[in-house]
């Protein structure tokens, strides 16, 4: 089991800091390039393919490591180098809690495709995104750069309400899932819910007769559309954590010309771009796996889907069980990576489409109107779910 | 306990393994000649000057958020086990959010929830 849990992990890191972080490197300046009206980079060349500028993240790591970085002085000199690792390390460790699919038998053989599954996956990784929001502190108060230590105080403003929000807004998907582990939570989103099943519980009838039709209309029980207003909140406060766009402030070019990132430079501050794309491919894919149903397909469980394909019905054979499971992890890894996608994009077109909030409009907005939102839906949620089990179901 | 971590901690190490590799590379490639130029202090500043000093304000934040953030702490379990507790659950929730409520309205009408 360690060996595989090892060699999961390595994979999963490869394939976030070799593939994933390069396309969302290229897309963010395809995307800003886009918005910009310019054509963005093209011209980074393999035996005469330009790809669309695809190599261009690999130019750019050529370039970084080769640029000078100037010998950081001073009392706190040892901290400040750090804290490009404080940055990467923790959100890198997010990824390891998420699942991409689900778990599949193949005979006696258990294929997971999770790297971790601790009992405290959301928690975990909610504590280490977090956590790498202290690396702009720290890299900010140690600098000598006036710019830089606004800049620090700027993320310490943001630290002191965005986590409030994300966390309020993790206490209502509790109470939904009454899970704290990601893979249960994607594994209760893979099923449906009667849209029109709240009538039976506001007027007790149970709906028969002509009002059966009613129960034909069936959502995936995702959780954004068990909890949209958790799901708003939970999105935007971590927006507000990673820092990006249009909350960032404490780096905003024009006003403070980099912030807290001001006195790093070569391989230092590309760590700290890196951990900034690897943070967005975390909170896209807690998105996806808390609120849009993870590896789940609509519609098609995975037990329906799996029994279907491997029995067959009426005069179809089916093809047995371990071609089953093969297509249906095949088709959880494709939907997986289409809900990723699309959030993705989502957050990288954040940047183009929105202006910057000012951090005290940050922080009026997070205090005056997302925390008291969020308490409101903890006790709305409460509320739903004592009268839903009361009933029996849902 | 410990298997529950090690998918977690692999991921840190090499994390941090591919992290000091490649500022090793760096190290060995790039050009080390600075100059006063590309060295901090920057023209800003004369260098760092101690511990920063920060308005009084910042502490006042700071503790109303770790008010917050412990509240929260006690919600988690209260969260979990909430299907259980049913209707006692949610009164003894409201109970403990009320105070709660009261202290957050004052703070808020105070202007003592930013800067």
């Amino acid at each position: 089991m360690p060996v595989g849990t090892i060699a999961g992990a390595l994979l999963a890191i490869v394939g976030v800091v070799g593939v994933l972080v390069p396309l969302v490197a290229w897309a963010e300046r395809k995307q800003a390039a886009l918005v910009q009206g310019r054509l963005g980079p093209r011209r980074t060349e393999l035996a005469g393919i330009s790809a669309l500028g695809l190599l261009q993240p690999l130019a750019d790591l050529l370039k970084i490591l080769g640029k000078g970085d100037p010998p950081l002085k001073g009392p706190m000199a040892r901290l400040r180098g750090m804290a490009p690792l404080v940055a990467l390390i923790p959100v890198l460790s997010v990824i390891a809690v998420i699942p991409v699919a689900s778990t599949y038998r193949f005979g006696d053989a258990t294929l997971r495709f999770v790297v971790a599954d601790p009992a405290w996956g959301l928690l975990y990784a909610l504590v280490a995104s977090i956590l790498a929001l202290y690396a702009g502190v720290i890299a900010g108060l140690t600098s000598s750069d006036p710019l830089a230590r606004l800049g620090a105080l700027r993320s310490l403003s943001h630290l002191f309400c965005a986590p409030v929000v994300l966390g309020l807004a993790a206490v209502s998907v509790f109470l939904v899932y009454q899970t704290l582990a990601l893979p249960e939570m994607a594994q209760a989103q893979d099923a449906t819910f009667r849209v029109f099943g709240f009538l039976e519980f506001l007027f007790g009838v149970p709906l028969t007769g002509g009002l059966a039709v009613l129960t034909w209309f069936t959502l995936p029980a995702w959780g954004a559309l068990l909890q949209p207003l958790g799901f708003l909140l939970f999105a935007a406060a971590a927006v507000v954590g990673t820092g990006r766009a249009p909350f960032d402030a404490p780096t905003a070019g024009p006003e403070l010309a980099g912030g807290h990132l001001r006195e790093y430079a070569g391989v230092r501050l590309g760590l700290f771009q890196l951990a900034d794309h690897v943070a967005v491919l975390g909170v896209a894919g807690l998105l996806v796996t808390v609120f849009l149903g993870g590896w789940s397909i609509p519609w098609l469980p995975q037990a329906h889907l799996v029994d279907f394909v491997a029995r067959g019905v009426g005069s179809f054979q089916g093809f047995g069980s371990g071609f089953a499971n093969g297509v249906c992890v095949s088709l959880h890894l494709i939907c997986f990576a289409g809900k990723f996608g699309i959030v993705l994009w989502v957050l990288i077109a954040l940047r183009g489409g929105l202006s910057r909030f000012r951090s005290d409009q940050v922080i009026a907005l997070c205090w005056g109107i997302l925390v008291p939102l969020a308490f409101l839906n903890i006790f709305m949620t409460a509320w739903v779910v004592l009268g839903v089990t009361g009933q029996g179901g849902n | 306990m410990l298997a529950e971590f090690t998918g977690i901690l692999v991921v840190m190490f090499a994390g941090l393994v591919g992290a000091l590799t490649v500022l090793a590379v760096s190290a060995r490639l790039a050009p080390h000649r600075p100059n006063r130029r590309t060295s901090p202090p920057s023209a800003h500043s004369s260098g760092w000057a101690g511990p920063q000093r920060v308005a009084v304000r910042f502490y006042r934040v700071a503790l109303v958020f770790v008010i917050f953030q412990v509240a929260l702490a006690f919600l988690y379990p209260w969260a979990l086990v909430f299907r259980d507790l049913r209707e006692l659950g949610l009164v003894a929730a409201l109970a403990f959010a009320g105070p709660l409520g009261v202290g957050f309205i004052y703070a808020w009408a105070r202007r003592g929830l930013g800067p």
